[in-house]
């Protein structure tokens, strides 16, 4: 080496840090025909993290293979009206390769009256 | 002379687990050079996929996900014709063929076709004698009436003479395409022979009768290329109660084609259109004065 060429390595790291998700799927994941992961490797996985709180729902739809739903969602709307609502807005974004994470906020409103 | 699934099936060289890499699973594929492997998770088969599955396939998914679970296990004795109406059923790619004791082989739905693509005539597209036997069988497992009806054509050697071969298939050819539009419902058809025809259902001997009737009527009064008018004789027998566990279920089958044939040729020498045996099919056989015949095919 040339005695008047000086150098030098660094290593530089950059650290994050966040609170992993449990399970790290969120409600429901809108899996594509040719996505890297299939509905039931989803659904084995969120089964050893989240035992028996996920379904697979499979679809008869040209982009989405099938939908893996937290159980729970059902409690507050039909399964048939949840699965269209996610399929209306999802089957917009969603394409043939990809997985797509959603998260629903589902609020109940009750309102009654009484007489006094 | 009957074929059976057992005939044409692959047998089975390796298997894949259900949560296995389709990686691994085109390696195993390639590796012993077959388009079809059998799934199983905990020592249950669940599934089954294909060399198709694969490529129409993500590669990183495992097998499950990229496996087709609508398969069917079928028994080695399954006759072609039967394997396909399974395969058509349940709309796979191949059948599994297992007995008591587990798998045995696959039969992929090309090889199941190739097979079934030579139980048809190219002459006249009717199905050929060995289907004939198949659907016997299947009768005869499922305890149905047999009843078999056999169309000779009479001086049919005449017409190849005077006009040729050529010509005496075109009239073939034609014969076949009215018997499909002559053939009732529940009857199979098919082309047994030269100028013979077979017609299988499990009607009674009198059904048999009227149909055999209408069809050579049918025929004789049909102009053929050229004008020509044929004329044809029938045979018909008819068995109930057909023990399945016979030593050879298929020299049962062929003797019952053979007295229809026998009976058939009776039939025409006697210039009576139709001639019917009966149940006990031994007896009759005695009254038509076919025994010796009959000592041929049945030693």
């Amino acid at each position: 080496m040339d005695a008047n060429v000086t150098g030098n390595r660094k290593a530089e790291i950059i650290m994050r840090l966040s609170e992993f998700e449990m399970p790290p799927m969120q409600d429901v994941l809108i899996v594509g025909r040719q996505a890297p992961i299939g509905p039931e490797a989803a659904r084995r996985m969120a089964d050893i993290l989240s035992p028996e709180q996920y379904d697979v729902v499979k679809l008869d739809h040209a982009k989405i293979e099938a939908l893996v739903i937290r159980k729970s969602l059902f409690n507050f709307v039909p399964k048939d009206k949840l699965i269209t609502l996610i399929l209306e807005e999802g089957g917009k974004i969603a394409n043939e390769s990809l997985i797509v994470k959603a998260q629903l906020s589902l609020v109940l409103q009750v309102s009654k009256s009484v007489e006094v | 002379m009957i074929t059976h699934v057992s005939d044409i099936m692959i047998k089975i060289k390796a298997v894949v687990n259900a949560v296995d890499s389709l990686y691994k699973a085109q390696s195993v594929m390639l590796k012993e050079e077959i388009d079809c492997l059998p799934v199983f998770e905990n020592e249950r088969l669940v599934g089954l996929l294909t060399l198709h599955d694969v490529i129409n396939s993500n590669p990183n998914r495992i097998v499950i996900d990229a496996m087709r679970s609508n398969f069917a296990l079928i028994a080695p004795d399954t006759t072609i014709i039967k394997a396909v109406n399974i395969l058509e059923d349940n709309n796979a790619k191949a059948l599994l063929v297992a007995d008591g004791k587990g798998l045995l082989g696959i039969v992929t739905k090309n090889c199941l076709y190739i097979e079934y693509s030579k139980l048809i005539d190219t002459l006249t597209g009717l199905y050929r004698s060995q289907y004939v036997f198949q659907v016997c069988e299947e009768f005869i497992k499922d305890n149905r009436t047999l009843s078999i009806i056999f169309i000779d054509l009479n001086k049919f050697g005449e017409i190849d003479k005077i006009y040729g071969h050529v010509f005496g298939d075109l009239v073939l050819k034609e014969l076949g395409d009215l018997l499909k539009g002559n053939t009732p419902d529940g009857v199979y058809l098919s082309r047994y022979g030269g100028d013979e025809f077979v017609l299988l259902s499990d009607f009674s001997i009198d059904k048999c009768k009227e149909i055999a009737a209408q069809i050579l009527r049918t025929i004789s009064m049909h102009n053929f290329c050229n004008g020509i008018k044929i004329s044809a004789s029938a045979g018909i027998v008819s068995r109930k109660n057909i023990n399945m566990k016979a030593a050879n279920i298929e020299s049962v089958i062929a003797n019952l084609i053979n007295f229809a044939s026998l009976a058939s040729t009776k039939a025409k020498n006697e210039k009576k259109k139709i001639l019917a045996i009966n149940d006990d099919v031994a007896n009759e056989v005695g009254k038509i004065s076919l025994a010796n015949k009959i000592r041929l095919v049945n030693p």
